[in-house]
């Protein structure tokens, strides 16, 4: 392929490598860390004009440590104003505290959104319950704000060493933490941080906020066709390959390591340990302490602050089976398609946690190599996605299978879920074209060749209709909203992220949302503007608006209505506190409808639950919200406990045994006055 | 010969040999090389060969090296053959077919081993497997140097999840950190990292909190927070603001934060220049290299970018390169470039840590976008795509270099100058008679490996803006590039895939001299004409057997092929290659621009001997001559010894 000399490879990467400002380059303003909020916060509104920027008021505190009540110096204190959102945003203000743990933020202006946020070696950005920043403040003209005590909790760490079957240490393999998180009412396993051990073979992952954790060392087997060459394993496609040669690149394809398994199959190794006898033996994925179930596994109770030693995993090889077979479906749908064998009780987790892969051949066949026994779901999934929890330490991420990479990741934050829990979705599943198609399969793998696998693959469904606006954008306003989409009603992440495409040539007032698969479905506005809400989703006259769509016996619906509003309701307040002083105690508000069947299957970014920290005065606020009776809840945050999270139907029951109970119509408002309840948090 | 002669760091072991012709044959005219078979990739051949062997480790003990993966390829095999050794670490590879096969054991914490190869990482030696023949391999695994130690702060605590890289300088050339490989790992909660499977060679430890703590901020002793809280106290209110000397972008709270952390060398210096350079041996681990990342000033570097005619700037984009390795230094928001008011070509980076700087300022005469005040990272400010048919954009060019340590530098001033314009036109040489579609052919310029880069007081900058934009040559072989900016350029191209099987480069003559070997030089904006490039189906080979005085195949030595002009010798030339022969002593060399060479055999050679100046003048030593012809087979077989 001549072109240059690989001289020009390397000092492209050196280009690549330089930082370059673009000066006319609209970009984001400098994204510091900033503490999570609560959920449920209102959309961010832009100003008309920039805001002040210096003033007469000062914030001075103290850094503590939240269990032993040490000062803590030399932390970053960081001040936000979160007021002001958008391009007039200001960088946040950041000052290390000084030996004795004391901050100062002099010259401010006023502001009823002063964030603060701390971060400190060996503690949490993230506070320990992740609802609650560690300060939020109003301030006025003149003011100053003394003594404001920041606690911030030590992070946890669990570590350990990884060994083989000889107590030899394992090197650079992947572990990764999992962990539980409630979506829905529903709980599914979430993917936690992701490291590598080291030469030693030991792995330590910090940054641990209190929780249960399980330790898993991932282990795929991943097969690909006989044929399969060099540069298919790399995932060069004929069309990256024409791209290639039209740029000039050069670089060699580097050369895969793979043991021939069968005429038709071979194991491509390098991801993961491989023991000999491969691919009749295997590292099966494996837990801490050594079993290959999560049912097995010994979960760690996390505390604050605690540093757990001595999680180790013991790999032994296990014999394996191949199973091999046949997938039905279109010829577009096969072509590069690759299938993942998922034990069963992990399936609510994304690429790298399958006990194997296998690229489907130009004929529709397949053998996956390398399987332990044991009960598997085989996918050809239209939809890959998990949930993840936040981290702290910058996480790896697992290698895809051969061909595919493992980049091309989104991810956004569930609000029906614990705060900094995030719904990541992996762009394009395993199927190549566009045609839509899934398939899925039980399968169980004993002690013999699976030889009469068949996955048949089935299209995706649609649901389509119709939009209506009750009200009118304002004068030089955008559009209220820019689509309508679908989410899993019970948080099912297989289900993935619907992402319908944007409208072609229909009506304007049309929706389309294709690519569904087997399931529960909610509709959900896409790019709602502030002020306008769903009021209704009819099909055949029946109401859907808190109703899934069942999509499992392969229907489509078409002529859904949705209708939009702009005549929200609004729900405000003060909580009411005992002993004055008491509102420095942060404290959160939940809303929740009183219709108990709507504390389950309410999706990930639910309409009619909602979360808000007072303020500092006990003053709260829920806007744009759909008419209805809810139930208003103030909790208390009792410093050092381990938080439990509000989004269950359990601590929904037990919140509404002291929540006030109001009712709003459309357009309407309501003001209430919880008082502050033993909640046990 | 004596070692003498080879400076006591190479002789040991890449001991040179004297060299004796054993036959060589020019086969003109019969050897007409052209366009390479494609190979089917997907034919599995099986055979009756094997080759089993052990896989141990290189120091001394040699013990077994268990769940090591090895792996043959090559021509003839299709795809690659992985096996997993066993717990004496023995693997066996069958029903293989005839043919030449390169063999590599792998294992995470090790070094990559080759059959035959001289050290860790170096070439192996190729396998020559007859039909039905078997074949006992040794494979040599070296463990990896460790690097470790500790990352605090100025309290001695411990800094979490930054980013520690080592960058082996072996690689680099002296005082840049240019082309240097690095390795990143991130501290733990303990503050603890450790890198680990590198090679042995002369490292720098540096630590990038960039992205870790990516604001400047404040910072107040415990007097100074005394003070400050009496004042409160005593007037109740916040005290007025005080003048900042060294305003730096205003934050939520209006303050002027000049603190921050910057990328910091072991043993704990911002400048790359006073990072130690350590050399790890294979396989060691060097543990307690602890540092400390302290908060240092922050600077202000502002100043204006301004026409040399009048004409106001049209689309501006900047780019700032630090000295000191290729790194993501400066992915994270710092430092940040703002436009400053309504002032005309004014700009101001804020945050910038100490060093030293080059800012590059490429214009165009396009239309610039809605100002915004922003900041972006990007890469693609760096490479120009190539300019599309009727794509009459200009470029202007500016560029100064800066040193900066916590002082703000306010009033820089650059100027924006055109580039030069080189013109020419492609030739076609082609014993067929044909001729590619020059129209799919693109032509441009690259700063040269490390010349982009210049050096300013003894120091160099690492990296360098690219600013030439390639064009397309026209159906009947001329071609004009514009904007060319200063700077040192070697020639660049692409030839689409399906062209590039049968057509290659050949040269690029300009006065007599040619741009694909030796730069050229770019001061100012004159016109530069009458460069000739020239494309060509012909294709070379070298080929030939490297034989023992006993007329034995030498497989374990490494051969280098080089320019008998020692103008053209230099690392990374296109006419400077190396080879390893195959069990079976033959040797196979493509594609060398035709001219005189000289051919020399060593024992070993290590990128180091290129760095070293003399190299080539001690090998043309003992070098025997060889002739490349266009298009021609050259067939050269040597005897050690001779």
């Amino acid at each position: 392929m001549g072109s240059d000399r690989p001289g020009v490879a390397m000092h492209a990467h050196h280009v690549m490598a330089l930082v370059t400002v673009l000066w006319l380059a609209a970009a984001g303003a400098s994204a510091a860390r900033q503490v999570a909020v609560a959920p449920g916060r209102a959309p961010s509104q832009p100003l008309a004009q920039a805001p002040a920027t210096t003033g007469t008021g000062a914030i001075t505190g103290t850094v503590v440590d939240q269990t032993t009540g040490l000062e803590i110096g030399g932390a970053l204190v960081t001040l936000l104003d979160r007021s002001v959102t958008g391009p007039l945003a200001r960088r946040p203000a950041s000052t290390l505290t000084d030996r004795r743990g004391r901050f100062a933020f002099v010259d401010l202006p006023a502001s009823n959104a002063w964030t603060l946020g701390v971060a400190a070696a060996g503690y949490l950005d993230h506070p320990a319950d992740p609802d609650v920043p560690p300060g939020r403040l109003g301030l006025a003209d003149g003011q100053w704000r003394a003594d404001v005590r920041l606690e911030i909790t030590p992070a946890g760490s669990i570590g350990g060493v990884v060994t083989d079957e000889a107590g030899d240490p394992v090197v650079g393999a992947w572990v990764r933490l999992l962990t539980r998180v409630p979506v829905a009412g529903t709980s599914y396993l979430a993917g936690g941080p992701i490291t590598r051990t080291d030469d030693r073979g030991a792995y330590f992952i910090g940054g641990l906020q209190p929780g249960t954790y399980y330790v898993v060392m991932p282990s795929v087997q991943a097969a690909v066709p006989g044929d399969a060459d060099a540069a298919a394993i790399a995932g060069i496609t004929p069309a990256i390959a024409a791209q290639r040669s039209s740029r000039g690149i050069t670089t060699p394809i580097p050369v895969e390591h793979a043991v021939d398994a069968d005429p038709r199959a071979r194991l491509i190794l390098g991801d993961y340990p491989v023991p000999p006898g491969a691919p009749r033996t295997a590292y099966p994925i494996t837990f801490h302490p050594g079993g290959s179930t999560i049912e097995s596994a010994t979960a760690i109770a996390l505390g604050a602050g605690e540093q757990r030693d001595g999680a180790d995993l013991r790999l032994a090889p296990v014999p394996t089976v191949s199973i091999s077979g046949r997938v039905d479906g279109p010829a577009e749908a096969l072509a590069g398609l690759t299938l993942r064998l998922l034990p069963e009780s992990l399936t609510a987790l994304g690429p790298g946690s399958e006990a194997a892969t296998a690229r489907v051949a130009a004929d529709g066949t397949f053998v996956l190599l390398g399987v332990p026994a044991g009960r598997y779901v085989l996918t050809a999934p239209a939809a890959l996605a998990e949930y993840q929890t936040y981290s702290m330490i910058r996480s790896l991420r697992l290698p895809g299978p051969p061909g595919r990479s493992s980049g091309g990741y989104s991810s956004r934050s569930v609000t029906s879920a614990p705060a900094g829990t995030q719904f990541t979705t992996w762009s394009g599943g395993y199927l190549a074209g566009d045609a839509c198609a899934w398939g899925r399969t039980t399968i169980d793998a004993g002690a013999t060749d699976v030889t009469d696998a068949r996955l048949v693959l089935r299209p995706c469904m649609t649901i389509s209709g119709r939009v209506t606006m009750e009200g009118a954008p304002g004068p030089g306003e955008p559009p209220p909203v820019l689509g309508v989409t679908a989410q899993a009603a019970d948080g099912d992440p297989s289900l993935g992220q619907p992402n319908p495409p944007p409208r072609g040539d229909g009506p304007a007032d049309a929706f389309e949302i294709p690519g569904l698969l087997p399931g529960q479905y909610l509709l959900q506005a896409r790019g709602l503007a502030r002020g306008w809400v769903v009021k209704s989703i009819v099909h055949q006259g029946r109401d859907y608006t808190d109703t899934p769509f069942d999509t499992t016996g392969g229907d489509d619906y078409a002529g859904v209505q949705v209708t939009f509003t702009n005549r929200t309701a609004e729900i405000d307040g003060r909580v009411q506190t005992g002993a004055p002083g008491a509102a420095a105690t942060p404290t959160v508000v939940v809303l929740f409808p009183v219709d108990r069947r709507l504390w389950t299957n309410y999706g990930r970014e639910p309409a009619r639950l909602r979360s808000a920290l007072a303020g500092s005065d006990g003053s709260f606020s829920f806007a744009s919200l759909q008419a209805g009776e809810y139930f208003v809840a103030a909790v208390a945050v009792v410093a050092g406990s381990t938080p439990a999270p509000w989004q269950t139907p359990g601590w929904l029951a037990n919140a509404a045994a002291n929540a006030e109970r109001v009712t709003v119509d459309w357009g309407g408002h309501a003001t209430v006055s919880p008082r502050v309840a033993e909640v046990r948090r | 010969m004596s070692d003498r002669g080879f400076g006591g760091r190479r002789a040991a072991r890449a001991l040179m040999l004297a060299l004796g012709i054993v036959g060589a044959w020019d086969l003109a005219g019969a050897g007409h090389l052209g366009a390479r078979q494609v190979r089917d990739a997907r034919v599995r051949p099986a055979g009756t060969g094997t080759i089993g062997g052990r896989v141990l480790t290189a120091d001394a003990e040699a013990r077994p090296v268990r769940r090591a993966v090895v792996t043959l390829s090559g021509e003839g095999l299709g795809q690659s053959r992985s096996v997993v050794t066993g717990d004496d670490g023995r693997f066996e590879l069958e029903r293989l077919p005839a043919g030449r096969f390169s063999l590599i054991a792998t294992k995470p914490g090790y070094l990559d081993g080759s059959f035959g190869a001289r050290r860790p990482g170096g070439d192996g030696t190729t396998i020559a497997l007859e039909a039905g023949g078997r074949l006992e391999a040794t494979l040599r695994l070296t463990h990896g140097a460790v690097l470790a130690g500790v990352v605090r702060d100025e309290r001695g605590r411990p800094v979490r999840n930054i980013a520690v890289m080592a960058v082996s300088v072996t690689t680099a050339s002296a005082g840049t950190g240019a082309g240097a490989a690095t390795t990143e790992v991130r501290t733990n909660d303990r503050g603890e990292y450790r890198v680990y499977g590198l090679p042995p060679g002369r490292y720098v430890i540096g630590a990038n909190p960039m992205d870790q703590r990516s604001d400047a901020f404040d910072r107040r002793e415990e007097a100074e927070m005394d003070a400050l809280l009496a004042a409160l106290r005593q007037r109740g209110t916040a005290p007025a603001p005080a003048a900042a000397p060294n305003a730096g972008e205003p934050t939520a709270a209006g303050e002027t934060a000049t603190w921050g952390f910057p990328l910091t060398f072991y043993p704990g210096t911002p400048a790359y220049g006073q990072a130690e350079r350590f050399r790890v041996a294979a396989g060691e681990t060097r543990a307690g290299l602890d540092f400390i990342v302290a908060p240092v000033r922050m600077a202000v570097i502002a100043g204006t970018v301004t026409s040399g005619d009048g004409r106001p700037p049209g689309r501006v984009q900047m780019s700032m390169i630090i000295d000191g390795p290729t790194t993501s230094v400066f992915t994270g928001s710092r430092p940040a470039l703002s436009r400053a008011g309504d002032d005309e070509g004014a700009f101001r980076y804020t945050n910038v840590p100490p060093g030293r700087y080059r800012i590059v300022v490429r214009e165009s005469d396009e239309a610039p976008t809605t100002p915004s005040m922003g900041i972006g990272a990007s890469t693609g400010g760096g490479i120009l795509p190539a300019r599309q048919a009727g794509d009459a954009t200009r470029y202007r060019f500016a560029m100064t270099d800066v040193d900066v340590n916590g002082q703000p530098v306010t009033t820089l001033a650059l100027v924006l100058q055109p580039g030069a314009t080189v013109a020419g036109h492609v030739e076609v040489t082609s014993d067929s008679g044909r001729r590619p579609d020059l129209s799919r052919v693109l032509v441009g310029f690259r700063p040269e490996a490390g010349g982009g880069s210049s050096s300013v007081n003894g120091t160099m900058f690492g990296g360098a803006i690219s600013v030439v934009r390639p064009v397309a040559v026209q159906a009947d072989g001329a071609f004009a590039i514009p904007d060319v900016g200063p700077g040192d350029y070697l020639l660049s191209h692409t030839i689409p895939g399906d062209l590039a099987t049968e057509w290659r480069l050949q040269s690029a003559m300009l006065d007599g001299v040619d741009l694909l070997d030796v730069p050229l030089t770019v001061r100012d904006g004159g016109p530069i004409a009458g460069l000739v490039v020239t494309i060509t189906d012909r294709h070379t080979e070298l080929a030939g057997s490297l034989q023992t005085p006993a007329g034995e195949a030498a497989p374990e030595y490494v051969i280098v092929v080089f320019p008998r002009d020692p103008a053209l010798r230099r690392a990374g030339s296109r006419r400077v290659a190396t080879t390893r022969p195959g069990t079976d002593g033959g040797f196979d060399v493509r594609d060398l621009p035709p001219g005189d060479y000289l051919l020399a055999a060593l024992t070993d050679v290590t990128p180091d001997d290129f760095d070293d100046p003399t190299f080539f003048d001690q090998l043309a030593a003992a070098a025997i001559p060889i002739a490349i012809r266009d298009g021609e087979r050259t067939v050269q077989d040597v005897r050690i010894g001779g």
